[in-house]
């Protein structure tokens, strides 16, 4: 028998659309990169080539195996989950036909209204009504019951694979009904896949609410039908009880109790770009950073403030299709390096969001794409190597580059080398214009932060991006485009729920902390059941979201963090005994309202809307060593952003040492990724063997 | 057409329109009469071309054809 | 106007990229900080970068309701109040219809940007607040006959003189106001977005230089204006028309016409609004602003494409209307329902009307278009605090040419969202029996119009006073292409102990269906409101019988329906009999 002690490879899986990429890092660092191709049609098969193809002994040398999906993601967007019965209450039953009756765009005519998760044909309205103050009004009885279940027992008669989601008015404030129906379809249609709103979402505003609980009963059978793949050949290879899932809030789930609320992982396979960042950030001291993980269809953007990694309470799947769970914080735009550049009406140069995807991809793979891209502009400049991309999985096509580039060119009347640079501008925008937004969204200022970019194709847009906001610097880290795997393996354990409470500040006799204090510790006991851990490992962390009375939209004001059973760290005690608790947390608005918009409104009533808690336990950070010491120099023509061509060094980044320093124009090249340091930049490398790039002359 | 400049007293907050679009005479219009015999003021200096051009539009078959709804 | 160089157009984009991302940073603030649901929730607001002569240069977060004020606005209160009389750190606010504004609710401010003592730029913005005064609560007053019955109307006034609070105006808006402290958190959430917008855009002109600026500003709108002109351009000239009506004015019995020429010469085009009828004795008047707004809007949908929006397509149209008509209200007419109820009107007289005429495959059906307005007020049994809200419903599309209409959306000229039940219900004391689309009610097609939405609420407290400014309670929206008109807004009240349902003539004597105010309602009173279904496209017959089936199925629409609209029959077991609906169709055709 094995000692935990040698099990010290940790192994972070991303699957993506194209590649499954594969990190296994030591304890003492050593690293290992795999990449195989992806099978969508059966995702588990991918996973276990990877698993197959380290050197790693599982069984004896394991110590912890994770996993970032798409394969609820998928389901979702392409919409191949399960028919779905939505249960409303009586009255209601066209929610999410109703939606919120707005649109995204607003001269188009022809624009078509999301279609519901759940049909209208599938939808039963059910007795019983709970009011505004959580009383309830009209009760749910026996009969109500059996009518529903018959009801449901007929829809089934027609397809027996459905599954069943619950959302009754105000049910966050009273699930009485929800629970009476959940009890009771469970026992009638024991294998009936069943979502609760009170248990998915209990937070207001109905459409939201059902929207995200249709979608996880809409996912469940999908999740099942993968875990039970999973669990099967994680099982043989004797490593079951050391795998798990990362799910869209961040944290890792033990693959045994992922399949409860599959809506978790609808952000599992971006999560662990987020959570890279955060950790890079950290490793280089940079306690506000944005993220930028750009790939080859769009680019996903997260915060980190003061340390912090960003967390939301609401994600859209697509326009109009929201769901209200907590997740990472992550801006998706559609900007990649298969962006398609084109021509907008009357001559505005656009750039993006049509993507030409894996297939055919850019032009310049030769599969058939004739649209000009950001990678085909990259090639023209020469700032990608042809022979070298993906490390030369993929040979590049020049001349298809400047074909397509050219054709840009023609309609705006300039030449071949300007265009391209006019497509990275444009590009540039775009995204400095995301990382703009969610800085000020949040209410900060982007100057103050790093700019982290990885994924396949940051590296050689982040110098731009950074200089065009003015941002402090622009970080490179290890292998940038297995930066989402490494993110998987470096998770900490997590189980987050976010609650509707609204409470005036300043009515003395409110239930804040007794509310905030027994939802941390029940998610500590869930944390506890579903781990093991010791009560001493797991953090809690919980938090208020206010508003002034009359407004829409909260600001979240972080309360108590730390260990339950010892004394807090942070802020704001929720201890129900200390007095001090309303006016700490007054004096925290108004200072966070002010912080955001520039004022604060002294005199105006405070109301809580949303408390936050968080379990967590923290994950090991490890640093990787993916870089041998072996690897040429070389030159060749790159065309720097004035448009004029230098003869510029190619550094593998495998001779990169801490503490080298170089002068831009410089491109570094590794087989994930290529970054590009423009002239009048510098490139330090740090201890952790990032790449740190900032304006002007090093020291 | 002459333009005429007028500022109001502060204490006179009523606005005046413009007699061939409707739109708002704001510190000065142009004056000048049409073939119809009327003086008109005016917020811009076309418009006198521009009524004179609507007078032929209106003459057009189908100009102001409207269904009479009931 | 010469054409810009194309190679200009790489720094143009840039920098139009650039304005538009600092006026969605100001609307990101005020949509976060507002009070107001119509102006949070609803984002009833725009954003605005104005040039020296406050001619719009770029906005974000744009209500098209408000596109008219937004080009124009400005420039008319520079005109009046001289440039040479503003100051640095001054904020000018006004809301007066009749140099302006669109209605009242909607207040607008600018803040002149001064770089070496002189004004490069303004940043300004609009917005709805919910209550402003007037005759009735929620200040949205259907039987008002002037002006001064709907609120308080501010000329261009300094709300700010020199970065210090000009008081005596505070003090009188805020006495004015029936819910004051909203109105103290609106204006905030308006001045915080305003001073974000100073701060980035001064930071822009510093990067670029005040010459540049100012060129590329010209730039911008030259460009703008050309991109639509040449839209224009590539129409076919032609004259055509199209009329709408109002039921009535809530005063009278009468309708009221709007009648529109179109007039496509060359790369311009001119409205002209000669024979729509007198100014209303009630609210349902236009400002001059509203009318522009309501043409350019339907152009820009009639375009169908996304053009750069900036005082520079306002130079290819011409809008002529007389002064004391529906069209363009004068002093001291009423005109709080113009917005709301006249300008979709009149988009839809373009995209339907006329564009089924010019260019059918673009065309919609007649789409429900009333905003429903419905306005209350009372002191919430549980705090004993004065409320007041402002609520609108969403309708059904028209059916278009190869798609049914959306349901239960705002109309064509907004973008606001509605009320979620459980927060209306946590904030007002209404109890909702149902909010539902409503069913068997569009307009049949080829393609059907959407579903309107059906809303029964019930009084929970002891009194609630209520208010609706509506219309399509008489004339349904219209089928096109031998589709079938949509249905009719209901307003209706049920009297507590009683089981009917009755309307508000016959229930409180109101001259109209759609128009009243302040009728007080009683605990367990339940009020219904019924928005419009849009009208069908094309010919019912020719519907794809399986798409019937759906509705069946759907229960949009009943069998019985399915034989009488479409002549499809279902058989019991919810099948299409073929052979029985090629008979029963060959047989009507």
């Amino acid at each position: 028998m094995t000692k935990r002690d040698d099990r010290s490879w940790r192994i972070g899986i991303d699957t993506g659309g194209t590649f499954t990429d594969l990190v296994a890092v030591d304890s003492s660092g050593n690293t290992i990169l795999r990449k195989v191709s992806s099978t969508p049609a059966k995702p588990s098969l991918a996973v276990f080539e990877a698993l197959a193809r380290t050197e790693v002994n599982l069984d004896e040398e394991l110590e912890r195996f994770i996993l970032g999906t798409t394969i609820v993601t998928n389901a979702v967007i392409q919409r191949k989950g399960a028919e779905t019965i939505l249960l409303t209450t009586a009255g209601f039953e066209d929610v999410l036909y109703i939606q919120r009756i707005d649109r995204p765009k607003m001269y188009d005519l022809q624009w078509v209204k999301a279609a519901p998760y759940a049909l209208r044909r599938n939808t039963i309205g059910v007795p019983g009504r709970v009011l505004a103050d959580g009383s309830i009004r009209e009760d749910l009885t026996q009969a109500d019951l059996v009518a529903v279940g018959d009801s449901i027992e007929a829809l089934l008669a027609g397809n027996a694979d459905m599954a069943v989601a619950v959302a009754f008015l105000f049910s966050y404030l009273n699930d009485t009904h929800e629970r009476l129906v959940g009890d009771y379809l469970a026992q009638r249609f024991p294998d009936l896949p069943i979502s609760l709103s009170c248990d998915v979402a209990p937070v207001w505003r109905e459409y939201e609410r059902t929207s995200t609980t249709v979608m996880d009963a809409y996912c469940q059978r999908v999740a099942r039908g993968f875990l039970q793949e999973m669990t099967k050949g994680l099982e043989d290879l004797g490593i079951r009880e050391r795998s798990a899932l990362m799910k869209s809030n961040g944290g890792q789930v033990p693959i045994d109790h992922a399949a409860s609320r599959p809506i978790d992982m609808v952000l599992s396979g971006l999560s662990g770009g987020m959570i890279a960042g955060h950790f890079w950030s950290q490793q280089l001291n940079s306690s506000r950073a944005v993220s930028l993980d750009m790939g080859g269809t769009s680019a996903d953007v997260g915060v980190i403030i003061d340390g912090r990694l960003g967390f939301s309470g609401t994600h859209e799947i697509e326009w109009g299709i929201p769901i209200t769970i907590p997740v990472i914080d992550v801006t998706t735009i559609g900007a990649g390096g298969s962006s398609i550049a084109a021509i907008d009406y009357g001559g505005l140069l656009r750039v993006g969001p049509e993507s030409a995807g894996a297939d055919p991809g850019p032009a310049c793979y030769g599969k058939g794409g004739v649209n000009a891209t950001i990678t085909d502009a990259n090639v023209v400049l020469g700032r990608l190597d042809p022979s070298f991309f993906l490390g030369g999985e993929l040979s590049l096509d020049a001349d298809l580059a400047s074909k397509a580039v050219e054709g840009i060119a023609q309609e705006l009347d300039l030449d071949l080398v300007s265009t391209a640079n006019a497509i990275i501008a444009v590009a540039v925008d775009n995204m400095a214009g995301a990382v703009r937004l969610v800085t000020v969204d949040r209410g900060y200022d982007y100057r103050d932060f790093d700019l982290i970019a990885f994924g396949g194709a940051g590296p050689l847009h982040a110098a731009r991006i950074a200089d065009r906001l003015g941002m402090r610097r622009a970080i490179i880290p290890p292998s940038p485009g297995l930066v989402s795997a490494f993110g998987t393996l470096i998770a900490d354990e997590r189980i987050d729920q976010r609650i509707t409470l609204v409470r005036r500040l300043d009515d003395p006799s409110n239930d804040l902390p007794v509310a905030l204090a027994g939802l941390a510790n029940a998610l500590v006991k869930s944390m506890i059941e579903q781990t093991g851990a010791d009560q001493a490992d797991v953090l809690a962390e919980t938090s208020v979201s206010c508003r002034y009375v009359g407004q829409n939209y909260e600001q979240e004001v972080r309360t108590y963090s730390g260990h339950l059973d010892r004394s807090f760290e942070l802020a704001i005690s929720i201890d129900p005994n200390d007095p001090s608790f309303r006016v700490s947390l007054t004096e925290a608005f108004h200072e966070s309202h002010r912080r955001a918009y520039g004022y604060a409104l002294e005199d105006q009533p405070i109301e809580s809307v949303y408390l936050g808690a968080t379990a967590l336990i923290r994950g090991n950070p490890v640093r990787p060593q993916p870089y041998s010491g072996e690897g040429k120099r070389t030159k060749r023509q790159v065309c720097v952003d004035d448009g004029t061509w230098v003869e510029t060094d190619i550094i593998d980044r495998n001779v990169l040492k801490p503490g080298d320093q170089f002068a831009g124009p410089l491109i570094v090249m590794e087989p994930t990724s290529t970054t590009y340091v423009p002239p009048g930049f510098t490139m330090q490398v740090d201890d952790a063997r990032c790449l740190v790039l900032s304006k002007g002359v090093g020291e | 057409m002459i333009c005429v400049e007028f500022k109001k007293a502060w204490n006179d907050t009523s606005v005046e329109n413009c007699d061939v679009c409707g739109n708002l005479l704001i510190n000065r219009y142009w004056e000048f009469t049409h073939t119809d015999g009327r003086t008109y003021r005016a917020c811009r200096q076309d418009d006198e071309e521009l009524l004179r051009w609507l007078d032929e539009q209106r003459q057009r078959p189908g100009y102001a054809d409207f269904l009479s709804l009931s | 106007m010469t054409k810009p160089e194309r190679h200009d157009n790489i720094g143009l984009t840039l920098l139009n990229q650039n304005l538009v991302n600092i006026c969605d940073e100001m609307a990101v603030s005020m949509m976060r900080t507002a009070y107001s649901p119509i102006f949070s929730e609803g984002l009833d607001f725009s954003t605005l970068i104005l040039d020296e002569h406050g001619n719009l240069v770029a906005t974000a977060g744009l209500n098209p309701a408000m596109l008219g004020a937004s080009l124009y606005a400005a420039t008319w209160i520079i005109q009046e109040v001289g440039a040479e009389n503003f100051e640095e750190g001054d904020i000018w606010i006004y809301n007066d219809p009749y140099r302006g504004g669109s209605h009242m609710p909607e207040h607008m401010m600018i803040l002149p940007i001064y770089i070496d003592g002189e004004i490069v730029a303004y940043v300004g913005n609009i917005a709805h607040m919910a209550e402003i005064g007037g005759m009735a609560a929620g200040s949205f007053s259907a039987t008002a006959t002037d002006i001064y019955q709907e609120g308080l109307r501010l000329p261009p006034v300094k709300l700010f003189e020199r970065g210090e609070p000009v008081k005596d105006i505070w003090r009188i808006v805020l006495t004015n106001h029936r819910t004051p402290a909203n109105s103290w958190g609106d204006l905030h959430a308006m001045l915080g977005s305003l001073y974000i917008g100073e701060r980035r855009l001064r930071q822009l002109i510093e990067e670029r230089g005040v010459p540049n600026i100012r060129k590329s500003f010209t730039q911008l709108q030259d460009f703008a204006e050309q991109h639509i002109r040449d839209e224009i351009q590539a129409l076919p000239d032609g004259v055509y028309c199209a009329e709408d009506r109002f039921d009535d004015d809530g005063i009278g019995n009468t309708p009221y016409y709007i009648r529109l020429t179109m007039i496509i010469d060359g790369d311009r085009v001119v409205f002209d609004f000669t024979g729509s009828d007198p100014q209303a004795a009630g609210a349902i008047n236009a400002p001059y602003v509203v009318t522009l707004s309501g043409s350019l809007n339907g152009l820009l949908y009639f375009l169908g494409r996304r053009l750069p929006v900036n005082a520079g397509i306002s130079r290819a149209v011409r809008v002529v209307t007389q002064s004391g008509t529906i069209c363009n209200v004068r002093h001291p007419g009423a005109c709080v329902g113009g917005q709301t109820e006249y300008q979709p009107k009149l988009i839809e007289m373009i995209v339907s009307g006329i564009l089924s005429k010019l260019g059918p495959d673009r065309a919609t059906a007649g789409t429900g278009n009333t905003s429903l307005n419905f306005l209350f007020g009372g002191i919430d049994p549980k705090t004993h605090e004065y409320f007041a809200h402002y609520h609108f419903e969403g309708h059904g599309w028209g059916g278009r040419k190869t798609l049914d209409g959306n349901s239960a959306q705002i109309m064509l000229h907004a973008n606001c969202r509605n009320t979620p039940v459980e927060i209306f219900e946590t904030r007002y004391p209404w109890l909702h029996h149902d909010y539902s689309l409503s069913q068997g009610t569009a307009g049949a097609g080829e393609h059907r119009g959407g579903l309107g939405v059906s809303r029964d609420i019930e009084v929970l407290g002891d009194v609630i006073t209520v208010s609706v400014l509506a219309d399509r309670g008489e004339r349904r929206p219209e089928g096109i292409l031998g589709g079938a008109p949509g249905s009719l807004t209901e307003v209706l009240v049920k009297r507590a102990g009683s089981d009917e349902f009755q309307d508000f003539r016959v229930a409180e004597g109101s001259k109209s269906l759609t128009k009243f105010v302040n009728v007080r309602l009683k605990k367990g009173d339940v009020v219904r409101l019924v928005s419009p279904s849009g009208g069908g496209y094309g010919d019912p017959l020719d519907r794809e019988p399986a798409l019937v089936l759906s509705d069946v199925i759907d229960r949009f629409i009943t069998k019985e329906q399915a034989l009488e609209e479409y002549g499809v029959v279902i058989t019991p077991d919810t099948t299409v009999d073929l052979a029985a609906t090629a008979t029963a169709r060959s047989k009507r055709k």
